[in-house]
């Protein structure tokens, strides 16, 4: 019994892991104003970007550096496309998400000459941490959201850049503007950041338990981080809750015998309790778009 | 007004830009660009088989793009044609494997039950937003990835055929779609046409539409002219639903006569694209979902004839809908505006 417990409970973390990180890139996006849909596709082409890197040179940390850069660079790449061609940030976003999709797949075959996924031979993934006890044992991402959270929380809540990049975020940036503040390079660099802590998510996704790469790895997680995100009203420590919460949902497909319910129950659940939370959400604050 | 040299310029500008990126993603795969390029345009409409093949590709997405259009002319935003075209599938194949259905009637019940259960999952994601105040853009969203796993279920569960392993039986044959005629063309491409041409006209010359015109220009004002904005959204989403899940009907009547697991992978965002190159108007949808379908089916081509992967007409699609709905490019005169207030 106990086994089943803490089984659940590394399970929990592992599935929460990537949210978490999703879920901050969504909320440091939202704090800007920007509602970041290109998440799954940042999520995506992290976890592709280790993989492959890793396959490449063998080490994983190169190839999470990669991954990391790589989600900032998309972060960028939104933002100039946004402000310079002028297109709406959501289609930006859009965009992103299928190019991603398509250079992945495409990509894995010119690269590696593969479909489907990459073998798992090919693949070095990231070392655990901790090897005893078993529930504390994780690899290095799992242990950075750590300071990452608390980070995020003490800037918006306490720094004086905090302020400023809420302030940026704040309806069209007009205020921020008239106080003098660098409304772009705020919002550009909120962007980058988000973009970074998607695809270390990434990294995790395919570097940091199993080393796997699978076409379209992401299913949906960038999605429910952004739901996870509005949920949690863009706060650090309420969201980090709610994507705990999440990955206990998303980990009892392991545990639940087929028998009982069908495996494809479980996967739906999360995204019908994002729903259901969103629904139970909008019930208790006013909705000032739409 | 037209200025000549101003249209001849920003086209040719998209043009050319498209082609460095092809060439530039193309180049990468060891195959000279004008060979992929040859392939794509030989596969696309080198033959009339080529040509009547790319027609049925465009129809569910032109259908797909329209159930994201319409919509959006009242303001509401489906993105969920993927989950309601899927559900409109699996509808659609198991009342086309039902073996007492008089035939003259088959093919329509088909298709109409495709349509009936791609409004309904629309529905959902309109209740939500009618009743919770959630926004259709997330919740479309997600249903469509709860309708994968649901269909995905019942293909290998409930709705499953004997002798396959996740999918459903094959539909009658009165209820199939067969192409004909020299191009092979089936009828849903005069399907696809007239409901772009039945858009456009209740849009610009129905009442009704004219009161979906008003609420997503301006809500306010159609509110103060007595409409009501959420009601109207909520409804155009429903009828968006049901028209992506037409689009998986004919999917099914035509191209795979049954639903089966993973049976068209990103068809839905594909009609999503078709929707934005056609900056949300229905004839554009028309165009955009008849350029689309050429374009992927000549990929196809290049994909076996060389070493180009067929995904790589993703990247085609995503400049090109960042090139044409770029406001700075101003390529094309209508504004695509999504966003909405603060998150």
């Amino acid at each position: 019994m106990e086994n089943i417990v803490l089984g659940l409970l590394s399970a929990t973390i592992r599935q929460a892991t990537p949210l978490i990180y999703v879920a901050m890139a969504a909320l440091v996006a939202n704090r800007a104003g920007v509602l970041d849909v290109a998440l799954e596709g940042k999520l995506l082409s992290g976890a592709f970007v280790a993989a492959a890197v890793s396959a490449l040179t063998g080490s994983p940390w190169l190839g999470v550096i990669a991954a990391v850069f790589v989600g900032g660079m998309f972060g960028e790449i939104m933002w100039t496309v946004h402000k310079r061609l002028q297109v709406d940030i959501i289609i930006t976003g859009l965009a992103v998400n299928l190019l991603v999709g398509g250079a992945t797949i495409m990509l894995m075959r010119i690269v590696f000459g593969v479909r489907g996924s990459l073998p798992a031979d090919m693949i070095t993934g990231l070392p655990v941490l901790v090897s005893k006890p078993l529930w504390l044992s994780y690899s290095m991402p799992v242990f950075f959201l750590i300071p990452l959270v608390v980070a995020t929380y003490v800037l918006y809540r306490h720094t004086a850049m905090g302020l400023r990049l809420r302030a940026a975020g704040f309806g069209d940036g007009e205020i921020a503007r008239t106080y003098g503040l660098d409304v772009d390079r705020l919002k550009r660099w909120s962007m980058i950041a988000g973009g970074s802590m998607a695809g270390m998510g990434g990294a995790y996704l395919s570097l940091g338990f199993l080393a796997v790469y699978v076409d379209d790895m992401s299913a949906g997680r960038g999605f429910m981080g952004l739901a996870l995100a509005l949920i949690g009203r863009s706060r650090p420590l309420p969201v980090t809750a709610w994507c705990l919460f999440f990955g206990f949902l998303l980990s009892l497909d392991g545990y639940v015998s087929i028998s009982v319910l069908p495996s494809q129950f479980f996967l739906m659940l999360p995204y019908a309790a994002s729903l259901i939370a969103l629904a139970a959400w909008g019930i208790f604050t006013t909705n000032k778009g739409g | 007004m037209m200025d000549f040299s101003f249209i001849v310029r920003r086209t040719g500008f998209l043009i050319v830009a498209i082609i460095f990126i092809t060439a530039v993603s193309v180049s990468l795969s060891g195959t000279s660009p004008f060979q992929a390029i040859n392939a794509l345009m030989e596969g696309a409409f080198g033959n009339p088989q080529a040509v009547g093949a790319s027609l049925n590709r465009s129809v569910p997405l032109i259908l797909g793009g329209l159930a994201v259009t319409l919509p959006f002319r009242a303001g509401a935003f489906n993105l969920g044609v993927e989950g309601q075209l899927y559900v409109g599938a699996i509808a659609a194949a198991w009342i086309g494997a039902q073996p007492d259905i008089p035939p003259a009637i088959h093919l329509f019940l088909v298709l109409a039950t495709g349509a009936l259960t791609g409004a309904l999952w629309a529905a959902i994601a309109a209740m939500l937003k009618l009743w919770f105040r959630v926004h259709e853009l997330l919740s479309t969203l997600l249903l469509n990835y709860i309708a994968l796993s649901l269909t995905s279920y019942l293909a290998g569960g409930p709705l499953k055929a004997e002798d396959m392993a996740a999918a459903t039986r094959l539909i009658a044959p009165a209820a199939r779609m067969d192409g004909f005629g020299q191009l092979g063309l089936h009828g849903g491409i005069v399907l696809a046409i007239m409901a772009a041409l039945g858009i456009y006209i209740f849009l610009h010359n129905m009442q009704a539409g004219h009161v979906v015109s008003v609420t997503g220009d301006n809500a306010t004002a159609a509110r103060i002219g007595g409409m009501r904005p959420e009601l109207t959204r909520a409804v155009v989403l429903i009828v968006g639903g049901s028209l992506a899940g037409l689009a998986g009907a004919v999917e099914v009547a035509a191209t795979h006569y049954r639903f089966f697991e993973g049976f068209a992978p990103g068809l839905g965002f594909d009609g999503i694209t078709a929707a934005l190159i056609g900056v949300c108007a229905p004839l554009g949808t028309l165009i955009g979902g008849l350029a689309l379908g050429f374009l992927k089916n000549g990929a196809l081509t290049m994909d076996i004839f060389t070493q180009v992967p067929r995904e790589a007409i993703s990247i085609v699609q995503a400049v090109l809908i960042i090139l044409i709905t770029s406001r700075r490019l101003g390529l094309v005169r209508r504004e695509l505006r999504i966003s909405m207030g603060d998150p």
